[in-house]
C-alpha cells in the first residue's frame, strides 16, 4: 500500500481543522489510494499534496471543549461535597453534636487563654527604647530568707549619674502617696478631689523620664517642662478630670494643690501612652520638688517607692555595670550598715521586658507569674488536645459506614488527594460550627467570671494578632483532627469494600483499635489528675480559710487611723476616739494596734542579753495598747499584759520567739533582757509576758517570732469586736460607729472591714487557683465523656447483632450491660492507676508551699477514683442499657 | 417563502448529497460529482462546501464507519435535513418556472 508524502501528511496533522481532521485525514487516505490506481502515483502524490495544502486551517480553533481535568475545586464537585457533608452531618446528629460541643469547648478554653496570656505579654512592647531600659532593684538576705524590693536607696541616682560608664541616662522616680488634690477656682472655693472618686497617683520625676518613655506632647515644652521645683506635667485623661472644660494649652499655666499645702504649676500635658504599659502614673512633678537633702544613712534603707531606671549604652556590658554600681551601693552604705550587723544586700538589673513578670518585686502595678501563664498555655493545649482526640476518635470509628461511598468515589476515578480533602471540607464544616459556639463560650465566661479577667483586658487590643492567632487555630485544628481518618478513608481498596466488606479490618485491626483505647486512657488519665487536685485544693482552701488563727476573728472590725493623724498633731485624739466607741452599746472592746495577721509587717533584729554568745534574732513588732490581749482572746502562757505606756518599755513575746532566743520554758523568759540593733541605742526591754503563737500570715508561712510593745505613736489602727449573738444589728452599731468616727475625724471617712474579710483575702491566689481549677476538671471531665459516650454508642451500634444473638441464647440484661462496660471500665482503671502517682506527686508539691497544710491521706485518691469511675459507668451505661434492652428480632432481621 | 441563497456549486453537493442517501461521505460525494456532473473537482473545495452547507443547517452529519484502509479513521455521513430538503425543492421550483416562461421558437434555432 502506498503512502502518500509524508511531509503533507504531517501538515495535515498539525494544521487542519481540528474539528474535522480525523475525516479529512481519511478521505484523504481513500482518495489517495484511488488515483494511485487511476491516474499514478506521482500525479496522486500532487494531488493529495495540493488538497492538504488547501486544506490547511492554522488559525482554527476547536469549537467543542474536550474533556478538561478540572484543578481542585470546580463548583460541581464543591456543590457535591457540600450536599454530602450535609446529609451525613444531619444523618450522624449525635456526634456531630458531640464533637461540636467537644471542639468548641478546646476552641474557647484556646481563645480565652490567649486573651489573658496575650495581655500580660503585652505591657511597654511598643517602647521604643524597651531594649535599654532598665530598673535597678535590690535583693535582701534576711534571716536566712531572701527577698527582693522594687526600690533602691534615694541617694543612688545622683551618685550613679556620671559615675558609671555604660550608663546613658539615670531616670529616678519616686511615687508619692496622696489622697487628695486641690485645684484653686477663679472664684470660690478650690474643687477637692480624692482618691475615692479618682486614681491620685504622683511621682516625681525629671525630664529624662520623657526621654525614657516618650509620650506626645499636647501642650508645654518637653525640655522646660520639669525643671524646676514645683512643676507637674498631666496626662489628658488625668487634665481632663481636673480641668474639664479647658483645653490642653489653657491647662497649662494652671495651679493645683497636693498635700494641701504644695501649690505646682501645670507646665506641660502629654497624650496617655496608645498601649498597654506598667507606666501608669497620671501626673509627673518635678523632682526638684524634692529639696530634702539626705545624710548618708539613707543608704541602707529601700523604700519600695524610691525606684531608678537606667537607660543603658546599648554597647555596654552588663554584667560590668552592675559590679560596679553593686560596689558603689557597698562603699556607701558600709559605714551606715556598721550598726546592723547581719545585713547583706545587693542590685540585680531587671530589663523592662521582666517587669511585669516580677513577682518578687512588690509593687503597685499588677504583677504575672511567667509560670502561671505558662501553666495555663499548657492548660489550654491540653483541652484542645482532648477535644481533637475525640474527633478523631468519632470520625475514625465512624468511617466503615461510609466505606460504600469511598468505593464507589474512588472507582468513578477519584484521587486520594481529592478523597482526603473533602473529609478536610467536612472537619472544616464542624470545625467552623464549633467556632460559632466557642465565640458564644467565650462571652459567657468573660461575663460570669470577670473576677478572674485582669481589668484593663479590652483596651490596646492588637487585632491584627488575634486575627492571626484565631485563623491559625483554625486551620491547625482542622488540619489535626482530619488528617488521620481523612488518611484512613484514602486507603480504601475499593474492589473488597464494594464487594461487602464493610472495612471494619481497616478500623478495628489491632493497631487502630490500641490507639483508640490509649486516647481514652489518655483523657481519662488527664481528667484523674485534675479530679484529684481539685479535691485537694479545695480541701486546704476550705481549711485554710476556716482553720483557728490563734486568736478570736468574729464580729471584728478593723479601722485605719486616718494617715494625717498617724504623724500629726493630735496622737492623743485616737484614744479618745476609742474611749467614745467603748461607751456604745452592742461595741464589746476597742483596741488600738496592728493587726494580728496582716501582710505589712515591721520587724528589726534583736538581741538577747545577758549570754556569753548573744543571741540575734528577727523580730516581728507588733506595736498594741492594753485592750489588745483580752480582745483577741490571746492567751497568756506565762507573765503578765503590758502596762499602759506611751513609749515601749515592754515586750510581751509568743513561743516562737521565746524558742528562737533559746529560753528554756516561757517562765524562764520573764524578765530577761532584749535590745534592739541600731534602735534608740541602749535601749533594752525586758520581757514581761509570753502569749500562745498566733498565725501572723496565711497559711503558707510559719509563724514568726513576734513581740508585742506599746508606742502611742505608732498605733495605726483600730480594733473593734462587736458584741456577738446580734449579728442583725450589727448595722445599726456600725453606724453609731461612723457617727462617733465623724465627731473626731470629719475630714476622714469610717473605712472598714470585716476581719474575716481580710483574711480570706490573704488567699486570694488560691481561691483564684481553686476556682480554675474547679473549671479546669469540669472541662476535662465533660470532654472525657463525651468521648466515651460516643465510643459506647457506636460499639453498641457495631454490636447489635452479636448482642442480639446473645439475646436469644438466654443473655440476661445485667450480663450484656457487663459486656458493654467491660471493656471501657477496664481502660477508666487503666488510666486511674497510671494517674494516681503524678496526681500524688503534684498535689505534694502544691501542698509544701505551705507552713500549714492539711494531711494528706490516700483516702483523696481513693475518692477520687471512685468519682471517676462512677462518672464513667454512668455515661456508658446509658448507651449498654439501650443496647441491651434493644428487641432481638429487630435486630437479627436482615432486610 | 424566503430567498434561498444558494450557489451552484452548493446545490450540485446538495443534490449529489440527497442522491447518495446512505453513503454520502467526502469520497463518495466527490467521486460522483467527478463522473455524474463531469468536472474536476477537488476534494477540498467539496469538503469546504459542505462544512459550509452544515453551518447553514441544510446538511447535517454523523461519524462513523472507520476502516483500516483509512488507517482507522472515521467517515463523516452527511444526510439532508429538512431545511435542506425544501431549498433544493424551492431551487427546483424556480427554475422549473423560468424554463416554463421560455417560448419555444428559441430553441429551434439551435436545434432544439
Amino acid at each position: 500500500m502506498e503512502t502518500p508524502p509524508r511531509w503533507a501528511t504531517w501538515l495535515l496533522t498539525a494544521f487542519s481543522h481540528p474539528d474535522t481532521q480525523e475525516e479529512v485525514e481519511g478521505d484523504l487516505l481513500e482518495l489517495y489510494a484511488h488515483w494511485c490506481q487511476t491516474i499514478g502515483r506521482r500525479r496522486a502524490n500532487w494531488r493529495y499534496s495540493l488538497n492538504a495544502i488547501r486544506l490547511l486551517r492554522p488559525l482554527a480553533r476547536p469549537r467543542s471543549q474536550q474533556y478538561q481535568p478540572h484543578l481542585l475545586l470546580s463548583t460541581d464537585m464543591i456543590r457535591s461535597y457540600i450536599t454530602i457533608a450535609r446529609r451525613q452531618l444531619w444523618r450522624n446528629r449525635l456526634f456531630t453534636l458531640l464533637n461540636v460541643i467537644g471542639l468548641s469547648i478546646g476552641l474557647s478554653a484556646c481563645w480565652i487563654i490567649y486573651r489573658l496570656v496575650a495581655f500580660d505579654l503585652g505591657f511597654d512592647t511598643q517602647n521604643p527604647n524597651r531594649d535599654q531600659i532598665v530598673r535597678i532593684v535590690s535583693r535582701f538576705v534576711f534571716d536566712g530568707k531572701e527577698s527582693g524590693n522594687p526600690g533602691t536607696p534615694q541617694p543612688m541616682a545622683d551618685a550613679v549619674r556620671g559615675h558609671i560608664a555604660g550608663v546613658d541616662r539615670v531616670v529616678p522616680m519616686r511615687g508619692r502617696e496622696a489622697d487628695r488634690v486641690l485645684i484653686p477656682q477663679r472664684t470660690g472655693k478650690p474643687l477637692l478631689f480624692t482618691k475615692a472618686d479618682q486614681d491620685i497617683s504622683p511621682v516625681l520625676v525629671d525630664t529624662n523620664y520623657f526621654r525614657m518613655v516618650p509620650y506626645q506632647w499636647l501642650a508645654g515644652q518637653p525640655a522646660q517642662a520639669l525643671t524646676q521645683p514645683n512643676q507637674v506635667v498631666l496626662t489628658q485623661q488625668q487634665a481632663a478630670q481636673y480641668f474639664p472644660r479647658l483645653a490642653p494649652d489653657q491647662v497649662v499655666g494652671q495651679t493645683i494643690i497636693y498635700w494641701d499645702t504644695l501649690r505646682m504649676q501645670v507646665t506641660g500635658v502629654v497624650a496617655n501612652l496608645p498601649y498597654r504599659s506598667d507606666f501608669t502614673s497620671q501626673e509627673f512633678i518635678s523632682l526638684a520638688t524634692d529639696t530634702k537633702r539626705y545624710d548618708p544613712v539613707e543608704w541602707t534603707n529601700t523604700n519600695g517607692n524610691v525606684q531608678l531606671y537606667l537607660m543603658l549604652n546599648p554597647h555596654a556590658n552588663r554584667t560590668q555595670v552592675l559590679a560596679q554600681i553593686n560596689r558603689l551601693s557597698n562603699q556607701r552604705s558600709a559605714k551606715a550598715l556598721e550598726r546592723w550587723g547581719s545585713f547583706k544586700r545587693w542590685h540585680l538589673f531587671q530589663p523592662l521586658a521582666e517587669l511585669h513578670f516580677g513577682t518578687d518585686y512588690r509593687d503597685s502595678g499588677r504583677r504575672a507569674n511567667k509560670k502561671v501563664l505558662f501553666g495555663l498555655i499548657g492548660l489550654a493545649g491540653f483541652i484542645l488536645i482532648l477535644a481533637i482526640i475525640n474527633y478523631v476518635n468519632l470520625s475514625s470509628a465512624q468511617v466503615p459506614q461510609r466505606a460504600r461511598e469511598i468505593g464507589i468515589r474512588k472507582t468513578l476515578g477519584s484521587r486520594r488527594r481529592t478523597i482526603v480533602f473533602q473529609f478536610l471540607g467536612e472537619t472544616a464544616v464542624i470545625t467552623l460550627l464549633a467556632f460559632g459556639l466557642a465565640g458564644g463560650l467565650a462571652v459567657l465566661f468573660f461575663g460570669t467570671f470577670h473576677e478572674l479577667i485582669p481589668v484593663g483586658i479590652d483596651t490596646h487590643v492588637n487585632w491584627w494578632g488575634l486575627g492571626l492567632f484565631l485563623v491559625g487555630l483554625l486551620v491547625g485544628v482542622i488540619l489535626l483532627a482530619g488528617i488521620y481518618p481523612g488518611w484512613l478513608i484514602a486507603r480504601f481498596q475499593p474492589a473488597a469494600v464494594l464487594r461487602g466488606q464493610t472495612g471494619l479490618s481497616l478500623t478495628e485491626g489491632a493497631n487502630r483499635l490500641t490507639l483508640r483505647k490509649s486516647l481514652i486512657v489518655f483523657q481519662f488519665f488527664v481528667a484523674q489528675v485534675f479530679i484529684v487536685g481539685t479535691l485537694i485544693v479545695n480541701q486546704q482552701l476550705r481549711y485554710a480559710l476556716q482553720a483557728d488563727m490563734g486568736f478570736v476573728r468574729d464580729a471584728v472590725l478593723t479601722a485605719g487611723v486616718p494617715w494625717r493623724s498617724v504623724n500629726g498633731p493630735n496622737p492623743t485624739q485616737r484614744v479618745a476616739l476609742k474611749q467614745e466607741l467603748l461607751k456604745l452599746p452592742g461595741v464589746a472592746a476597742v483596741s488600738l494596734g496592728n493587726q494580728p495577721a496582716s501582710n505589712s509587717y515591721s520587724s528589726n533584729a534583736h538581741q538577747r542579753l545577758g549570754l556569753k554568745q548573744p543571741i540575734e534574732i528577727n523580730l516581728y513588732r507588733k506595736y498594741v495598747d492594753v485592750d489588745y490581749l483580752p480582745l483577741y482572746e490571746l492567751p497568756l502562757l506565762a507573765g503578765r499584759n503590758l502596762y499602759p505606756s506611751d513609749t515601749t518599755r515592754e515586750y510581751v513575746l509568743n513561743e516562737t520567739a521565746v524558742k528562737a532566743f533559746g529560753f528554756a520554758s516561757p517562765q524562764a523568759a520573764i524578765g530577761a533582757l532584749l535590745k534592739e540593733n541600731g534602735g534608740e541605742a541602749n535601749r533594752t526591754v525586758p520581757i514581761v509576758g509570753v502569749i500562745r503563737d498566733f498565725h501572723t500570715r496565711s497559711f503558707r508561712d510559719a509563724i514568726v517570732p513576734v513581740a508585742l510593745m506599746t508606742n502611742r505613736d505608732n498605733l495605726d489602727g483600730f480594733n473593734i469586736r462587736l458584741a456577738s449573738g446580734q449579728s442583725a444589728s450589727w448595722p445599726k452599731v456600725i453606724a453609731d460607729i461612723s457617727r462617733v468616727w465623724a465627731q473626731f475625724y470629719p475630714d476622714a471617712p469610717f473605712e472598714y472591714k470585716f476581719y474575716d474579710q481580710t483574711l480570706s483575702d490573704f488567699y486570694q491566689q488560691e481561691q483564684q487557683l481553686a476556682k480554675i481549677i474547679n473549671l479546669a476538671t469540669a472541662i476535662a471531665i465533660l470532654i472525657s465523656c463525651l468521648g466515651l459516650f460516643g465510643l459506647a454508642t457506636l460499639t453498641a451500634h457495631q454490636r447489635t447483632k452479636e448482642i442480639g444473638i446473645r439475646k436469644v441464647l438466654g443473655a440476661s440484661i445485667a450480663s450484656v450491660v457487663t459486656l458493654l462496660s467491660r471493656d471501657f471500665l477496664v481502660l477508666v482503671l487503666l488510666a486511674i492507676v497510671l494517674a494516681s502517682p503524678l496526681a500524688w506527686w503534684l498535689v505534694n508539691q502544691y501542698l509544701a508551699q505551705f507552713a500549714y497544710k492539711i494531711t494528706l491521706s490516700s483516702l483523696a485518691l481513693v475518692g477520687a477514683a471512685f468519682l471517676s469511675i462512677s462518672i464513667a459507668l454512668l455515661t456508658v451505661s446509658v448507651q449498654s442499657i439501650r443496647a441491651a434492652l434493644a428487641n432481638p428480632v429487630k435486630s437479627l432481621r436482615s432486610e | 417563502m424566503k430567498r434561498a441563497f444558494l450557489g451552484e456549486f452548493e446545490e450540485v453537493v446538495l443534490l449529489t448529497v440527497a442522491g447518495l442517501g446512505e453513503q454520502a461521505y467526502g469520497v463518495t460525494i466527490t467521486q460522483t460529482i467527478e463522473t455524474k456532473a463531469g468536472r474536476a473537482v477537488g476534494f477540498s473545495s467539496v469538503h469546504t462546501t459542505l462544512q459550509r452547507l452544515a453551518e447553514k443547517g441544510y446538511l447535517t452529519s454523523h461519524m462513523g464507519g472507520a476502516t483500516a484502509e483509512r488507517g482507522g479513521r472515521r467517515k463523516r455521513f452527511f444526510s439532508l435535513t429538512a431545511l435542506g430538503q425544501q431549498v433544493i425543492l424551492e431551487v427546483r421550483r424556480v427554475r422549473e418556472q423560468l424554463w416554463q416562461a421560455i417560448p419555444p421558437q428559441t430553441w429551434q434555432l439551435t436545434g432544439g
